[in-house]
Formats: C-alpha cells, sequence, structure tokens
C-alpha cells in the first residue's frame, strides 16, 4: 500500500486552477522529487498533503488516514520548508522543546547527533535573531529528521546550505530511504535530484505529466543528464 | 488544552524578550507616575490616564498585534505542519498576545497607583479605568487577528485596522455630534445611548467617566446615559456589549483560520 495516495486533486484560488486532478501514490523505502516549472503546483501539492491547503476536491490519504479528517496523522511527517521562519527571540533549544513536548516524545540522543552532525551544537542557546539563513535551514532540518517520522517531506531541502552540510543531508536523507521511510521533495537543482531521486513526478501547469524512475526518464527523452532531460520534457509540456 | 498552553507559554517567552514590549510598559509606568506626581486630585489622573487609555492603548495594541501576527504567519504554517489543531495554535497566539498586552496595561498603570489602589476611597475608579484598558485591549487584540487572518497583504490589513481604530477611537464621536446637530429639533436621548452602546471605545469611556464628577458635565444626554449605565439593566447591557466586542472579532477570525488557505 502507498504511504500517501493521492486521488482526483484539484485546488482552484477562484478562477485560477491550481491543480487538476492528481493522481499519485508515494511508495515507503523511496525518494519521489517533485519537479516543474515555477508556479506548476509543486508547493500547494505538498501543502495539500501537510493540510495547509484545503483541496477543492478529491482526496488524500497518508498511511491509510484521511487528511482533512484529523491532524493526527502529521505525527507521522517530519517537513522542512523552503525557507524556514521561527520566531526571532527563541532559540533552537527552545523550539525543539516546544515541538518534542507538542509530539509528547524528546528524542534526545538523535537531537545530539544530528547536532552533532550538521555543528549546531553551539548556537543551541543563542537567539534565532543572530543565526544565519544557513544555520536555520540547519535547525529546521534537524527537527524535520529528530522524531524519525516516516514520511520525509522536504521543499527545496539544500537551499542555504553549504556544501558540507548540503552533502551530510543529503546522505542523511539516503540513510532514511534505505531504513524504508518515504521521502517526498521538491528541488530546482538536477544534480541534487539525480544522486537523491528515485522516482521523479513532473507537474506542469497543475497537471501529471510524467511519473517514473530517472533511468526511464533519460530513456524517454534519448538525454543521458537528468536536467537535458527534464529540461525537453518540461518544453514539450509548456509547448 | 494542553497543546494551546504549550504554545501559549513559548511564545510568552518569545513576547518577554521583545525589548520595544516593554518601552510600552516602561511609558505607561512613567506616565501614570508623572501625572500623580503633577496633580495630587486622583480624579484627575485618572481622566488623563483615560485619555491615554482610550486613544494610544488601543493603537499600539491593534498595531503590535497585526505586525506580530504577520510576522508569525510563516512560524504558524510551520507549527501546523505538526500534530497540533488549528484551533489550538489560534488561540496559543491569539492568547499570548492578548494576555500578555493586557498584562503590560495592567502591570504599566497599577504599580505607580498600587498606593492609590490600596489606601483611598478611589479604588473602584482605578479599578474602573484599568478593566477599560484591559477590555480594550482585548478587543484591538481580537480585531488585529480578524483583519490580519481576512488580508494576506500586510500594508492592507495594517491600514484597514487603523482606519477601525480612527473610526472607533475618533471618528465615531464626530458622527454622534453630527447627529445631535443635525436633528437638533427632535429628543434624540436614545439614539444617543444607541450610537454610545454600538462603540466599545464609548463603553469604555463612559464606563469610567459616568464615576467621576465631570459627568455632570455632561448635560441632557449625559444624564439619560447614566441613568441607563448606573441601572443594572444598563450594567448588564454595557457588559454584553463589551463582551460582545471582543468575542465576536475573535470568533469570527477562528472560524475563518480553520478553513483558510495557508
Amino acid at each position: 500500500m502507498a504511504e500517501i495516495e493521492i486521488r482526483g486533486l484539484e485546488k482552484s484560488y477562484g478562477k485560477n486552477k491550481v491543480l487538476k486532478g492528481i493522481d499519485l501514490d508515494i511508495y515507503a523505502g523511496e525518494i519521489t522529487a517533485v519537479l516543474g516549472p515555477n508556479a506548476s503546483g509543486k508547493t500547494t501539492l505538498l501543502k495539500c498533503i501537510l493540510g495547509l491547503v484545503i483541496p477543492s476536491a478529491g482526496e488524500i490519504r497518508v498511511r491509510g488516514k484521511k487528511v482533512g479528517g484529523s491532524y493526527e496523522y502529521r505525527r507521522f511527517i517530519g517537513y522542512m520548508p523552503q525557507e524556514p521562519s521561527f520566531p526571532e527571540n527563541l532559540t533552537p533549544e527552545e523550539l525543539i522543546r516546544l515541538i518534542s513536548s507538542i509530539r509528547k516524545v524528546y528524542p534526545e540522543d538523535r537531537i545530539k547527533a544530528l547536532a552533532e552532525l550538521f555543528k549546531i551544537k553551539t548556537f543551541f542557546n543563542r537567539q534565532v535573531r543572530s543565526l544565519s539563513g544557513g544555520t536555520k535551514q540547519k535547525v529546521s532540518a534537524l527537527i524535520a529528521l529528530a522524531f524519525d517520522p516516516d514520511i520525509l517531506i522536504l521543499d527545496e531541502p539544500t537551499v542555504g546550505l553549504d556544501p558540507v552540510s548540503s552533502s551530510k543531508l543529503k546522505e542523511e536523507i539516503i540513510r532514511r530511504k534505505e531504513e524504508g521511510k518515504t521521502v517526498l521533495l521538491t528541488s530546482h537543482i538536477m544534480s541534487e535530484v539525480e544522486q537523491l531521486a528515485d522516482r521523479v513526478v513532473l507537474l506542469i501547469e497543475g497537471v501529471k505529466r510524467f511519473d517514473s524512475s530517472v533511468k526511464e526518464l533519460k530513456e524517454i527523452t534519448g538525454e543521458d543528464r537528468l536536467e537535458r532531460a527534464v529540461a525537453k520534457l518540461m518544453e514539450e509540456g509548456l509547448g | 488544552m494542553g497543546e494551546t498552553l504549550k504554545l501559549l507559554s513559548t511564545d510568552i517567552r518569545n513576547l518577554i524578550r521583545i525589548r520595544w514590549l516593554w518601552f510600552y510598559f516602561l511609558s505607561l509606568a512613567c506616565g501614570s507616575g508623572l501625572f500623580l506626581y503633577m496633580s495630587g486630585d486622583l480624579e484627575k489622573v485618572v481622566l488623563s490616564l483615560l485619555n491615554v487609555t482610550l486613544l494610544i492603548v488601543p493603537l499600539i495594541t491593534a498595531f503590535f498585534g497585526i505586525t506580530y501576527f504577520y510576522d508569525s504567519k510563516n512560524f504558524i504554517k510551520f507549527l501546523l505542519t505538526q500534530p497540533v489543531s488549528r484551533r489550538e495554535v489560534f488561540f496559543g497566539k491569539f492568547l499570548s498576545v492578548s494576555i500578555f498586552m493586557s498584562l503590560l496595561y495592567f502591570l504599566g498603570v497599577s504599580l505607580p497607583l498600587g498606593n492609590e489602589i490600596i489606601r483611598t476611597e478611589h479604588r473602584s475608579l482605578i479599578m474602573l479605568l484599568i478593566l477599560s484598558g484591559v477590555s480594550l485591549t482585548l478587543l484591538f487584540s481580537s480585531l488585529a487577528f480578524l483583519v490580519g487572518i481576512l488580508s494576506e497583504d500586510k500594508a492592507k490589513g495594517v491600514s484597514l485596522l487603523l482606519g477601525i481604530w480612527l473610526y472607533l477611537a475618533v471618528l465615531h464621536d464626530g458622527v454622534i455630534l453630527a447627529v445631535i446637530y443635525i436633528f437638533r429639533e427632535y429628543p434624540l436621548e436614545k439614539v444617543v445611548l444607541a450610537l454610545t452602546l454600538i462603540n466599545p471605545v464609548d463603553l469604555a469611556r463612559l464606563l469610567v467617566i459616568l464615576n467621576l464628577d465631570v459627568a455632570a458635565l455632561m448635560g441632557v444626554s449625559g444624564a439619560v446615559v447614566k441613568d441607563f449605565l448606573g441601572s443594572f439593566l444598563g450594567t448588564l447591557v454595557v457588559l454584553i456589549s463589551i463582551t460582545l466586542w471582543i468575542a465576536v472579532p475573535a470568533t469570527l477570525a477562528l472560524i475563518l483560520f480553520e478553513r483558510k488557505d495557508l
């Protein structure tokens, strides 16, 4: 059974149809990358899964539980937004304590290990206002990963990270996949998608235009680089 | 409820560290102390503080409430990706802002006047002033959240809220004066009373003024208003009216927040 099942998902803002009948299954033990040009509906799709955006039609189920009925399913999800925004006067320590109390578990060992991995232990007691964008992104990664969620939803996860941290985060994502977790991500960095993704879903103007493995995508388009292959598909799709 | 308390306490920790808010508290405390130092007459002190309470307190609360809401928007979205309901997140944020701002007002006024509250017979007058200030703080916090949820655009939201403040705190009295002037040939006491009751800033003003000697200067309408407000029914209507003014925008804000795309 798919970890995330999406059926006939539609979302409109007034007359503007952002998602037009998306059907999609996301499986455990796979990294699925949702790609598409700007304003193709990628972020709206992720927000619908997270319950931030209420679909106009269709249904989403996360581990069999219907999204919209309850918020408990979000216990299975670790989310990393594109640009983390935390209260300026709190410290990462306080933020982690808050999320831990909401999730009713304080995974001390994992927090320590991740803080060590991203080298952010020294920032734990500094206010968020004094942290750089990259450090905030690392705190965000720590929060997403620390509770060992079965599903990771990552929106442009490596944007703003230095090469070392970016590489460590990617290794961590692959490790989680190998443990059988589900990973859903968006990225504009094709080398990153090529490195991470097992499967690529291409959205163009709210419609799913392609859904297959990276290997198949290259074969179909006759390109050996993912960047060229995706660009070719997007050009065809937009044309 | 438990989650609301966790969010509330963390958010209050964040608010405590905003220096700007302590400047607000210090201004109130210094103002109260200065008024008391300059005039030995407590009624005059209360009257001066009333003007601050009716104009400045709603303005600061509204402006801070809405900018804080907009600044917290992305964190609110992040919180809602965690296993917590929209209702709990809304109450956590709303209660932290309204309780903390009310507390600053309460401390800012009551600390310098503490001696007077304990020793003088004007205790109830000061308590009424504090009640008015706290009510207006709660009201403008709930209006700030409602407007913040209604308007995605920060500039539009802030402008709309300042417009509401300007109307309630200043222009509404102009409307009442215009009605009195235009229809001066007619008996207007009940109309004026109704117009007064629909404005929470006027209600807060009346709560205090009617307990001061200056109430005698309010003329015929003042007498009618005083008769009405002095009665049990009047007090009940005022309390219900103020409570509705706080509860209706807050409830509307919650209903919209629960259905909103974030």
